[in-house]
């Protein structure tokens, strides 16, 4: 995340986990996060789970801690909920993703 | 509920998308995605996403300036010319009997200092600073 102005913005990148990533942004009273998430397709069903549990961690982690006024959920194809190689169970999972409100 | 960005745009060859989703109040800021310059800008097989992030209502400030000073001269050149005369005597009145090459450090350390001084005092009467522009 970059910003093109420097006066008023606070920037912080967070990336305790290879896979969720997340940045959050401070403009002038507005507050919002940007959270991208890569999976490789090499990552088998079994760990999905933990993968989404993680990403709802991380989505209630940033509720809790900021007033969010805007999030953005960034994710690889392997985590669309249209890509023709997601698993059912992905897809709602990622479905649900797109739910979240703040 | 969160919006797609990219509602049905393949980044990765013909039929695979990745995800962009936003919440926001369009009210405080505006968020849009754009793919940039295609696959070969991105060395890789997935299309740049380049997210702008727009605040909304922001308040401007009134422009600040700081305090800018000039010297201004308030006297004639040629009443400077009399002043730092008369000054000058005086200053030499009082010292000239007393610079030789017997003086000592301190003494000539004072009479220095008062010539500074004296040559301040000139200034400051010929001249003043103003106030050129502030906020």
């Amino acid at each position: 995340m970059t910003s093109k102005i420097t006066a008023g913005v606070k920037i912080e990148k967070f990336s305790g986990d290879a896979e969720i990533v997340y940045s959050t942004l401070q403009l002038n009273g507005t507050t919002g996060a940007l959270i991208t998430v890569y999976r490789s397709p090499s990552m088998g069903t079994p760990s999905i789970e933990k993968f989404y549990r993680d990403l709802d961690d991380t989505v209630e982690k940033l509720k809790k801690e900021l007033k969010l006024d805007f999030l953005i959920f960034v994710g690889d194809d392997n985590a669309s909920s249209e890509s023709k190689f997601t698993p059912q169970g992905r897809r709602q999972n990622i479905l649900a993703v797109s739910q979240i409100k703040i | 509920m969160m919006v797609d960005l990219i509602p049905g745009i393949a980044t990765r060859g013909k039929n695979q998308p990745d995800s962009c989703y936003a919440y926001f109040d369009p009210e405080k800021v505006e968020i849009c995605a754009n793919l940039v310059a295609g696959v070969a800008a991105t060395g890789s097989d997935h299309e740049l996403i380049q997210i702008q992030v727009k605040k909304s209502g922001i308040i401007a400030e009134p422009p600040k300036f700081k305090k800018m000073w000039r010297i201004k001269k308030f006297a004639s050149s040629k009443q400077i010319s009399i002043i730092l005369e008369k000054a000058l005597n005086s200053w030499y009145n009082k010292w000239h009997t007393k610079i030789s090459r017997e003086m000592n450090s301190n003494d000539l350390r004072i009479a220095t200092d008062t010539l500074i001084e004296t040559l301040n005092q000139v200034k400051n009467s010929c001249y003043k600073k103003v106030l050129k522009k502030s906020t």
